[in-house]
């Protein structure tokens, strides 16, 4: 299993270029008088979650303005969803394992 | 509640929680899991299968891993409201959480509680306690059976302390009695070389060989 001490440059590539320089996401988090503004990279976080490749995949106005909304979330809870995608896989053991 | 995973993710591949260094109370433990929850219910909305068998994982580690007062916490009833109202039946944090419970959970908790336990719950957990319940009749069978084989291993135990006592009392070149007094089981270097119990138990006892 690969760990991070381990990382060569092709490594590198495989597992941190692939999403980095893909288009960015605007999400809306919670109502309006309770609201915060994330921003995610579409080929991080479309591969592995349906609902965003839903909402991107042309049919609703969300993936024109490349805006999703989420009203009825948690800022917090979300923060750490990214938190989650974007470690995960910088990490590739954690990528391994999850 | 933030603060509860806020931690830098850490370098060793799980999903870091917080760490329990500083003396906390168990209600620090409450809002992990209620944090852990919702990041669930989150990663299920959003069908993100690897963030939900990640934050899976991490309920379930968390479970066993004792808390700064050394004891280990299993997500209590707000954790248990927020799975049971964002998640489907099929759901194997659903499944977890009957599993934590079906091991810890005492008649306080529906004596108590029930009010706000989700009713979904407390039937999964009726199921699960029912289906893992040592049944009266097996307990009865079981318990008859053990008797029988203690009584058969103090028989054992009797036998061989006769037989310990017949080879004390024997002279070990007296073949005659020393085969009398033994089982058949022990006979078995009659007619080869001497039984390897004799010369260590004359030599121990301090008897004439």
């Amino acid at each position: 299993m690969l760990t991070t001490s381990s990382l060569n440059d092709q490594q590198l590539t495989i597992y941190s270029s692939s999403y980095v320089n893909s288009p960015i996401i605007r999400v809306v988090v919670g109502t309006t008088i309770d609201q915060d503004e994330f921003f995610v990279h579409e080929d991080l976080i479309c591969p592995r979650n349906e609902f965003f490749r839903k909402a991107m995949n042309g049919q609703w106005k969300e993936s024109e303005k490349r805006m999703v909304p989420l009203p009825e979330d948690e800022a917090a809870v979300f923060s750490l969803y990214l938190k989650l995608l974007y470690v995960s896989t910088w990490y590739p053991l954690m990528q391994h394992s999850l | 509640m933030r603060s509860g995973i806020d931690h830098t993710m850490s370098q060793t591949g799980t999903l870091p929680i917080k760490d329990n260094s500083n003396p906390s109370d168990s209600a620090a433990v409450a809002d992990e899991y209620a944090t852990l929850a919702k990041l669930l219910v989150l990663a299920e909305k959003l069908m993100d299968e690897q963030a939900k068998a990640a934050v899976l994982a991490a309920i379930s580690a968390r479970s066993k891993e004792p808390f700064s007062d050394g004891n280990l916490y299993y997500p209590a009833i707000d954790s248990v409201q927020i799975i049971y109202e964002g998640t489907s039946e099929d759901s194997p944090a659903r499944a977890l959480l009957v599993e934590m419970y079906t091991e810890s959970v005492t008649s306080a908790f529906v004596t108590d509680k029930s009010d706000a336990v989700p009713k979904d719950f407390l039937q999964d957990l009726a199921l699960s306690l029912l289906v893992n319940r040592p049944l009266l009749k097996i307990h009865d069978k079981l318990k008859s059976e053990f008797e029988s084989t203690k009584c058969q291993l103090l028989n054992t135990k009797r036998v061989l302390a006769d037989t310990e006592e017949a080879l004390r009392k024997a002279q070990p070149n007296n073949s005659s009695l020393f085969t009398a007094s033994l089982p058949n089981s022990l006979t078995q270097h009659r007619n080869g070389s001497p039984s390897p119990f004799v010369p260590m138990l004359s030599r121990s006892r301090g008897l004439p060989s």
